[in-house]
């Protein structure tokens, strides 16, 4: 055989100076980056630079508002983000109820805060097993996404819905009362939602915490400039919550803390989640024990959308998410429909600026875990 | 000690049930007030419009029943079309009459886009 004539790997690929440079696209057609993608840089095995690739998922929901009554738009909040549809129920209905001053009953403001902070819940759940996929530990994905199940059996006893409550929070209180019998399925689903996090915990020194312990450090200053909130803010030493410094609905009555942890890299904010679904536990329970009898919406019969007014003024209301901090800003001329819905989600942030920072000088083994320790969602950022 | 506690654990697993069920063999019972399939009763109805006007997905349109049903039925009523129905349950909770009732059914899933609208007809008849 004649020597020369075979093919070596310098003549494919030739070895230059720049040879060890390429560009590397993380997503959006990736099973692990849902619908948003980032264009990377890569120089080796290092990301030189990272720009986000958003607009995958755009569905216009401020201008669809602008076409709809409240009630409808409670509907359609749902979509804002699938992870934690009950939570952006919660905004919308506020913005309209501050907009149009009507009295929330005191029992649906109790149940609002229990299924948001049961939303909570089963989006943390989301974010663990989201994480784990994110680090090749599969067990941690099946567990946390099995149990998430026994919330959304919840859900669907109370809302008649798994994933999508269709404006069970809705403008004036709730849609429907809590039927007979779910405060007890509720303390059985806590009591299992108690039973992953030991799980959660067990599994913590062995898998989790050799890959996640160092790695996408988030400085406080820089949290602080590129508007991180929630989880993400409270990882990097921030104290920093809507619910205590703002508080909504009932949450000066409860008694909860705020998890805060100093490092501020990805194992940081996966024990700032779990320490906050402890919280949430807390907090569903003390619901429970104070809910108090009596009508769960003002007014109660669905008002025609012929005869609805929205009076003239303009809102700006803010909630703790799962994620961070949502917001709404409401303005209405008089009519119907909403004249402006603004829609502000935490995410926008998280996976532009707080995302393209983290991940320059990141290795690349490390990106799906520096993408899913911001627990991300590109519904909510593309709304 | 970390061993014997996972064989432990693993034998245990062995012999407990999943946590999923066999479907379609079995399934997850769906408890009352599920937002499922749509059920008209077109006795009910008093065409007062107001179904069509609160679905947020215009997946309600008021038609006028098939000439031999006019003399019972004069008036125009609800057609639903489940390809656009987000399953809200707006039209159930504004009907006056509960004309419109939402049922736990959620096999709806169709080769034929056609069966996936539902006019309204005479019991007994749709």
């Amino acid at each position: 055989m004649n020597a020369n004539r075979l093919t070596t790997i310098e003549q494919i690929a030739p070895i230059t100076e720049e040879g060890t440079d390429y560009d590397f696209y993380f997503g959006p057609a990736h099973s692990g980056s849902g619908n948003f993608g980032v264009k990377l840089k890569i120089d080796g095995e290092k990301v030189v630079s990272a720009r986000a690739d958003p607009g995958y998922l755009h569905r216009g929901f401020e201008k669809l508002m602008e076409y709809r009554v409240p009630m409808q738009n409670a509907v359609l909040s749902d979509r804002v983000c699938v992870l934690e549809a009950l939570n952006w129920n919660l905004v919308h209905a506020e913005a309209v109820d501050e907009l149009t001053g009507v009295e929330v009953p005191q029992r649906a403001r109790y149940i609002r805060v229990l299924m948001a902070e049961l939303s909570r819940l089963q989006s943390h759940l989301i974010w663990y097993g989201a994480m784990s996929l994110g680090i090749g530990f599969d067990t941690g994905f099946k567990i946390a996404f099995g149990y998430r199940d026994y919330i959304l059996d919840l859900f669907e006893l109370i809302t008649g819905g798994r994933v999508y409550p269709a404006g069970y929070i809705c403008p004036g209180g709730v849609r429907r009362d809590l039927p007979d019998g779910s405060e007890d399925k509720i303390k059985r689903v806590l009591a299992q939602t108690e039973d992953v996090m030991q799980k959660m915990k067990d599994f913590d020194n062995a898998v989790f915490s050799s890959r996640t312990r160092g790695v996408g450090i988030l400085r406080t200053e820089d949290a602080i400039r590129l508007g991180a909130t929630g989880p993400v803010l409270r990882a990097c030493g921030v104290e920093a919550d809507v619910r205590r410094d703002d508080p909504y609905e009932i949450y000066n009555e409860l008694d909860f803390s705020i998890p805060v942890r100093e490092e501020g890299d990805a194992y940081a904010r996966y024990l700032v989640m779990g320490k906050e679904m402890e919280e949430s536990i807390g907090i569903i329970k003390q619901v429970l024990e104070r809910i108090p009898e009596g009508k769960v919406r003002e007014p109660q019969k669905i008002t025609p959308p012929s005869r609805v007014k929205i009076p003239e003024g303009e809102v700006y209301v803010r909630n703790e998410l799962a994620r961070g901090e949502g917001c709404a800003y409401m303005r209405s001329v008089g009519g119907r429909e909403p004249y402006r819905v603004k829609l502000r989600g935490p995410d926008l942030l998280h996976m532009i600026p707080v995302l393209e920072h983290l991940l320059k000088g990141a290795q690349i083994a490390d990106i799906p875990t520096i993408y899913w320790s911001l627990n991300i969602c590109p519904a909510d950022m593309d709304r | 000690m970390s061993m014997v506690k996972t064989i432990g654990f693993l034998c245990e697993k062995l012999f407990s049930k999943p946590m999923t069920v066999r479907f379609p063999y079995e399934a997850i019972e769906i408890p009352e007030g599920y937002r499922g399939e749509h059920l008209l009763d077109i006795d009910k109805c008093v065409s007062c419009n107001l179904c069509a006007e609160i679905c947020p997905n215009r997946a309600i349109e008021m038609v006028e029943l098939p000439e031999e049903h006019k003399d019972k039925y004069p008036k125009t009523y609800p057609r639903l079309d489940l390809g656009k129905c987000c399953f809200c349950a707006l039209c159930q909770d504004i009907c006056p009459r509960k004309c419109i009732t939402l049922t736990k059914n959620v096999f709806l899933s169709t080769p034929d886009p056609c069966t996936a609208i539902k006019n309204p007809m005479p019991k007994g008849q749709e």
